[in-house]
């Protein structure tokens, strides 16, 4: 069953075989729904790994009463059809998903990454943008130069995208450090002259 | 294993904001859809054999491009500088340009919005990048062109390693859902009705845009140019007018008095338009001939009725377009017209 989803009630969808525009019984909202072969299918279980039935067949490295079906891409270890996982048209076991999955080395499996490039170039847009922060260079700009240098071959987006903002953070932060080294000069030979 | 830095995929559809944007990508075998928080990624995958279906709600959504903020400052400090400068007609396109910018943007907002979720067997999560109608319906129509096949292939290869009687009644009932592809333009949604909105809401931006014109003439602002502006407007609220009659016509959906009252209020609308500019030219007429000049008692109040009226029915239209709407396919219950 599909529900209504503004307000969650449930959709009478016996009627519809692929497209569709429905009224939610609770609130009228109209919505078009596209339905798909698999909304027609029941719940898919895995396949119970079978039983082994002699020594001579080999058995899974986690269940070692079930037989072994395939082996993981990865470690190599023997899978009943249980444990094997199927990931990026490999086989992998329990073990080695989770692994991948921490330690973030699989792009397949990432939810969530952190934009360095764009951290780097609002270090030092926003404190230029905003001038109150100006006197903030002293710490931004060479934290720019940081982040960009330290996470350069870090993998950025999963979606296509160059690495031009590390290089317009770089070149800011070097622009900030170049006027605070020009006032820095400046004001010690104003007192220099004066003095 | 090698690792990829970025996958290729296509590119279907995306949402910028200053803080927030989205983006939805198609790949060999899933959709995935990536919210960007600035400093932030978020990915969900929908894998092509695990999405059920699809659904698309209409529902306001608004989105500020920045190339409209663009477009706003731009006219707006053309407005500022040439304000009490010469030439004036600058001043007065730039403030219509400014009102045209903001009342499209509005229009998409509340007439061309949706929400589209994607519903799988464990979650039924929305797609931030989705938000315009025309956007939402070609990317379901190419979505559907992945999903279909590979929801096929899946289906048999399982048939082959099972076979039993509840299979085929199930492959049956698959076959007849896999029969036509819906394209873009085919979505449940009648054409006939979808034009006949598209046209009623022209005609509710028109008469917005009237009560913006009259009150500005009203306070001696822009009124030369105005008075063109005003001409072209007219012509759109009749022709907006009379497409919405004979389209919903057409479609039979012209029944209820909800929509007839609807229908009489833009053409009256239309009318007082048309006494609206009567009563220019009367003014016109006037200062040509040295009878007089400045409005009189009468054309104050006939002008001041047409601003009213003209808000009114805006606001009977948008009262009108957030009302709970019919399924068009029933034939006892009728869709409200015009987006409206």
């Amino acid at each position: 069953m599909l529900s209504c989803t503004k307000c969650w009630a449930l959709l009478d969808t016996s009627t519809i075989s692929s497209a569709a525009t429905l009224n939610c019984p609770a609130c009228a909202s109209a919505i078009d729904i596209s339905i798909f072969p698999a909304f027609f299918r029941g719940p898919q279980f895995s396949a119970a790994g079978e039983l082994s039935v002699s020594e001579d067949l080999a058995s899974c490295f986690y269940h070692t009463t079930k037989r072994a079906s395939v082996a993981c891409t990865r470690c190599g270890k023997f899978l009943c059809a249980l444990c094997s996982l199927e990931v990026l048209s490999d086989v992998w076991c329990p073990a080695c998903l989770s692994h991948g999955a921490t330690e973030k080395r699989v792009p397949a499996l990432e939810t969530r990454r952190t934009l360095w490039d764009t951290v780097a170039l609002g270090c030092a847009v926003l404190p230029t943008v905003f001038l109150v922060f100006v006197y903030f260079w002293v710490f931004t700009a060479p934290a720019t130069l940081f982040l960009s240098i330290r996470y350069w071959n870090r993998p950025s987006s999963i979606v296509p995208r160059t690495k031009i903002r590390f290089i317009i953070a770089m070149v800011i932060a070097l622009l900030q450090l170049t006027t605070m080294a020009f006032l820095v000069y400046s004001w010690t030979r104003l007192r220099y002259v004066r003095g | 294993m090698k690792q990829n830095q970025s996958t290729k995929g296509q590119l279907l559809a995306r949402r910028r904001g200053t803080l927030f944007s989205a983006s939805l990508w198609l790949h060999d075998d899933h959709v995935l859809s990536v919210r960007n928080m600035r400093f932030t990624e978020e990915y969900a995958r929908y894998y092509y054999k695990d999405i059920l279906a699809i659904q698309v709600r209409r529902a306001p959504r608004f989105s500020c491009s920045i190339a409209l903020l663009c477009g706003v400052v731009l006219f707006g400090l053309l407005a500022l500088i040439f304000s009490n400068r010469t030439p004036h007609y600058i001043s007065a396109f730039s403030t219509i340009a400014i009102l045209a910018l903001v009342g499209f943007n509005a229009y998409l907002t509340f007439f061309q919005s949706c929400k589209c979720h994607i519903v799988t067997a464990v979650s039924t999560d929305q797609i931030p990048s989705l938000f315009r109608i025309g956007a939402t319906r070609q990317a379901v129509a190419q979505i559907t062109e992945r999903v279909l096949p590979a929801q096929e292939a899946a289906e048999a290869g399982e048939s082959q390693l099972t076979s039993n009687p509840a299979t085929d009644s199930f492959a049956t009932r698959i076959q007849a859902s896999l029969s036509p592809v819906v394209s873009a333009k085919d979505q449940p949604v009648h054409s006939g009705i979808r034009k006949g909105q598209f046209a009623a809401s022209v005609t509710i931006v028109g008469t917005l845009a009237d009560a913006l014109i009259t009150l500005m003439q009203s306070r001696h602002l822009f009124t030369n140019a105005l008075g063109w502006i005003g001409g072209a407007n007219l012509l759109l609220i009749l022709t907006g007018g009379i497409a919405t009659v004979t389209l919903f016509r057409r479609s039979k959906q012209f029944r209820w008095l909800r929509n007839l009252a609807l229908i009489s209020a833009l053409f009256v609308a239309g009318i007082s338009y048309a006494s609206a500019q009567i009563n220019i030219s009367w003014q016109m007429f006037q200062r040509k001939t040295g009878a007089g000049g400045g409005l009189n008692a009468f054309n104050s109040a006939v002008t001041k009725m047409n601003i009213a009226g003209d808000f009114c029915l805006v606001l009977a239209g948008a009262a009108l377009a957030l009302r709970r709407r019919s399924d068009p396919s029933n034939e006892s219950k009728v869709a409200a017209p015009g987006g409206l």
